[in-house]
């Protein structure tokens, strides 16, 4: 059996720009929004995938209006594109993250 | 030129807030667009924007939508959108919620669920019971009401009523003639409009009657209802370490912490004398509690009384609670009370903010 998924203490929106998840066992990163709304996990833009980069601040035209609770195990998002099909689990929000631990050395090249 | 809604939307679409790269239409923040008469009311998302930047946008709504002829007030509502009030729980008014659910049928899941819920509101709960067995929903005979429940305030339903417990069976909203074949999307759909259409009011607990089974509308429905613990009811003689694996999967899947096992059907209570035999044997249900690391929550022994008293409208916990039986399962509603308690402060759900 896996692990037990990690759970998000805090889902956070930071302007247009990022949401901020804080987990229970304290990692935190930052999310870009576009970062995010390019990784919907549903079925519709995983048959056309758009590739960006996990960082903020770079070309965010695009923020959740609104963030639901589904269940115990995910969140819905509803982007200001008018999407909002997505339920992002919280295993694929932690697969997700941008942070340079979980990235290991792809965070690297992008800084340089 | 006569101002109309559309025109009044064109210039809504000049506005663009400082840091937003697109204008407040086309970023969905503009929700609706009324017209009456002399004036005008628009309903907005406050969407990502600071507070400064807000009271900028919204003095150039009032100031830009103000200046068309005939206009004499602009009246801008603004909508907060994060999530739900999450110190309740996403089902408004709901603090907790019990999934009472089985590996498979025969097991007594629904007279289990019902007599739970009477006992919680005999100790005083306010309790919903959920009748989401859709493959054969049981909660109307048992309880002695199968109208539909009224829908109020346009749109939402309001539970029936009957020994303290407010209750609703998806299976009455379905279409007789509907197959019951329950493929995923469709139950997403009905446990969607089940969350957000039924009004049941102040909650302490929710308890579901989950349909027997661990298929894709069990787990559709373990998704969506956000369940702060889960009871696998089981029988004795019936103990399959492979199912109860699979329904302990299932719910670990979705993050749903497992409160215990109940061990119904477990002997034979005497009628005349109260004395208890081991019918099937025993110790299945705590062999299982054992292997699996969960509790046995109770051992609810077999009784004629139970199946006569759900039969004719009444589950025996509210028949006649000086049954041994009846003791039992307000033993169980304690444990369960308690073990949601627990379950809650251990299981938080992520606060959503900003
Ligand atoms: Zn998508
Ligand atoms: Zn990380
Ligand atoms: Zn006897």
């Amino acid at each position: 059996m896996s692990d037990p998924a990690p759970i998000p203490r805090e889902i956070r929106r930071l302007g247009v720009n990022a949401v901020r998840i804080v987990w229970q066992d304290d990692h935190q990163a930052e999310y870009g929004n576009r970062y995010l709304r390019d990784n919907c996990p549903c079925a519709e833009c995983r048959e056309n995938p758009r590739r960006s980069l996990p960082i903020v601040g770079q070309d965010e035209d695009v923020y959740p209006v609104q963030i639901g609770i589904v269940g115990r195990y995910a969140v819905s998002m509803q982007w200001s594109d008018g999407h909002d099909s997505g339920i992002y689990s919280y295993r694929t929000l932690r697969d997700l993250c941008p942070c340079s631990t979980c990235t290991g050395a792809g965070s690297e090249e992008l800084k340089h | 030129m006569q101002v109309t809604v559309d025109l009044i939307r064109e210039r809504l679409a000049e506005v663009r807030p400082a840091g937003l790269r697109r204008d407040i239409v086309a970023a969905g923040m503009v929700r609706d667009v009324r017209l009456e008469g002399s004036r005008v009311h628009i309903a907005m998302l406050r969407g990502p924007l600071p507070e400064p930047v807000l009271k900028a946008t919204l003095e150039e709504i009032r100031k830009s939508v103000g200046a068309f002829d005939g206009v004499d007030s602009v009246e801008v509502e603004v909508a907060e959108a994060t999530g739900a009030p999450q110190e309740v729980g996403p089902i408004p008014g709901v603090a907790s919620i019990v999934a009472v659910s089985s590996t498979k049928g025969g097991v007594g899941k629904s007279t289990v669920a019902a007599n739970l819920a009477c006992a919680l509101a005999r100790g005083g709960a306010k309790v919903g019971l959920l009748d989401a067995d859709i493959y054969g929903p049981s909660m109307p005979t048992m309880f002695g009401l199968s109208t539909r429940p009224e829908v109020v305030n346009g749109n939402k339903v309001r539970p029936l009523e009957a020994h303290g417990v407010r209750f609703v069976s998806m299976g009455l909203f379905l279409d007789d003639s509907s197959p019951v074949i329950w493929r995923g999307p469709l139950v997403t759909g009905v446990v969607r409009q089940f969350l957000k259409d039924v009004d049941w009011g102040e909650l302490d607990v929710l308890v579901v009657d989950l349909p027997p089974g661990t298929g894709d509308a069990q787990l559709t429905l373990v998704q969506h209802v956000p369940v702060t613990g889960a009871v696998i009811v089981t029988t004795p003689q019936d103990v399959s370490l492979i199912d109860v694996e699979r329904g302990m999967a299932m719910f670990r899947q979705v993050n749903t912490p497992i409160l215990g096992v109940v061990e119904n059907m477990s002997g034979l209570v005497c009628s005349s004398c109260g004395h208890h035999d081991p019918l099937f044997g025993e110790g299945g249900g705590e062999a299982l509690a054992e292997r699996f690391g969960v509790p046995l929550l109770a051992k609810i022994p077999i009784e004629e009384a139970v199946r006569r008293a759900g039969d004719q409208g009444t589950p025996l916990v509210a028949a006649d609670e000086a049954q041994a039986v009846s003791q039992v399962y307000i033993e169980l509603a304690t444990r369960v009370r308690g073990a949601l308690e627990e379950s809650a402060a251990s299981n938080p759900l992520p606060k959503i903010v900003g």
